[in-house]
């Protein structure tokens, strides 16, 4: 029988590397596609994939339990996305340049599914950074409102607010969008 | 925009998130709503857009770097770690060590009396064996002879006067 996070974390915590390393197996993925969405760029999401999961593994002894292993490795996550949001706009406001995002324009991926996408990723650029999170770790990861309303600790209303909001502001981007052109 | 006042309900409606009372209320209420209705046609539409982004996974090679780098940082953290308690235990030791040092010097500060008569008696000891010991001999034969000359010297008069 497949032992539960948090016993893989208390196993963790007590030496077993190898636990560790399962719960990484486990998560890799679902956090990669958060901060790829996020971050847009496969290298600085690899970053701070590798990033997220050392924090944790510092720092899983203080890990209480309040949260599942899920959430709190997720919202790690999203402080390490913040920090990486804020070397970028330093390094743009260094050198002059606008930070662009790189994922999608690198997909040779002509299809019409591609292309709303690419849409997508763009009208997600477009709106305000409190809106796009809520509404990745919705879309791409599957969070509850409840366990978003944990990883950002604001309530679970907000949550709901900030998610309409945010589809709104989508809509009002993507204009009139046909659900049929998608191949 | 959609200016219905069921409008907030609609993204929760389409999570899941609406409870009993809230979920029949709205859906009741999208019967009769069209504009509500394009909206939670669109949100559902714009959902499938993300689909791509959740089949996004990481490749083998990733992975097997994933797990490498990790295995490096988790080794060098565990050294880090042994250092540091190393460390907190020499500076441990240390901290005992100096204790002890303190607190001997303390004790043999108190009991100087007992090592300096100890020193004298010994230093004593050893003027009285070489030397000055002699000295102390060559006093007391001096003392005599000065005796002896007065007693030789009293004895004549003292006869004389006989």
């Amino acid at each position: 029988m497949a032992l539960t996070d948090a016993e893989l974390l208390n196993r963790a915590v007590h030496g077993g590397e190898q636990a560790f390393h399962e719960l990484v197996d486990r998560y890799g993925d679902e956090l990669y596609r958060l901060a790829l969405v996020m971050l847009r760029r496969p290298a600085d999401a690899e970053d701070v994939l590798q990033e997220t999961l050392l924090g944790a593994y510092k720092s899983m002894g203080r890990f209480e339990g309040r949260s599942s292993v899920r959430t709190w490795l997720t919202r790690i996550l999203m402080n390490q996305v913040a920090m990486r949001r804020r070397d970028r706009s330093r390094h743009a406001a260094l050198s002059g340049n606008r930070d662009e995002p790189l994922a999608t324009a690198a997909r040779p991926d002509t299809t019409s599914a591609a292309s709303w996408r690419m849409d997508l990723d763009q009208a997600l650029d477009g709106i305000s950074v409190e809106h796009r999170d809520v509404i990745v770790m919705r879309e791409v990861q599957g969070l509850s409102y409840e366990e978003i309303a944990q990883v950002l600790s604001i309530p679970r209303g907000t949550v709901e607010s900030r998610l309409h909001r945010a589809r709104r502001a989508l809509r009002d981007l993507l204009g009139d969008y046909k659900p049929q052109a998608k191949s | 925009m959609n200016n219905c006042q069921y409008e907030n309900n609609l993204s929760a409606f389409l999570d899941g998130e609406l409870d009993g009372e809230r979920l029949a209320a709205f859906e009741s209420h999208l019967n009769e709503c069209e504009p509500c209705r394009e909206a939670v046609a669109q949100y559902r539409a714009m959902r499938s857009g993300f689909e791509a982004a959740r089949s996004e996974h990481l490749a083998q090679v990733q992975w097997a770097r994933l797990h490498s780098q990790l295995a490096i940082k988790m080794r060098e953290m565990r050294l880090v770690e042994i250092r540091r308690t190393c460390q907190g235990f020499a500076a441990a030791a240390a901290v005992v060590l100096l204790s002890c040092f303190l607190w001997q010097g303390v004790w043999s500060g108190s009991s100087s009396t007992t090592s300096d008569a100890f020193a004298d008696a010994a230093w004593e000891r050893t003027l009285i064996i070489e030397g000055v010991d002699e000295g102390v001999t060559e006093e007391t034969d001096e003392d005599l002879q000065l005796a002896q000359w007065i007693a030789y010297d009293l004895a004549p008069r003292t006869g004389g006067r006989r």
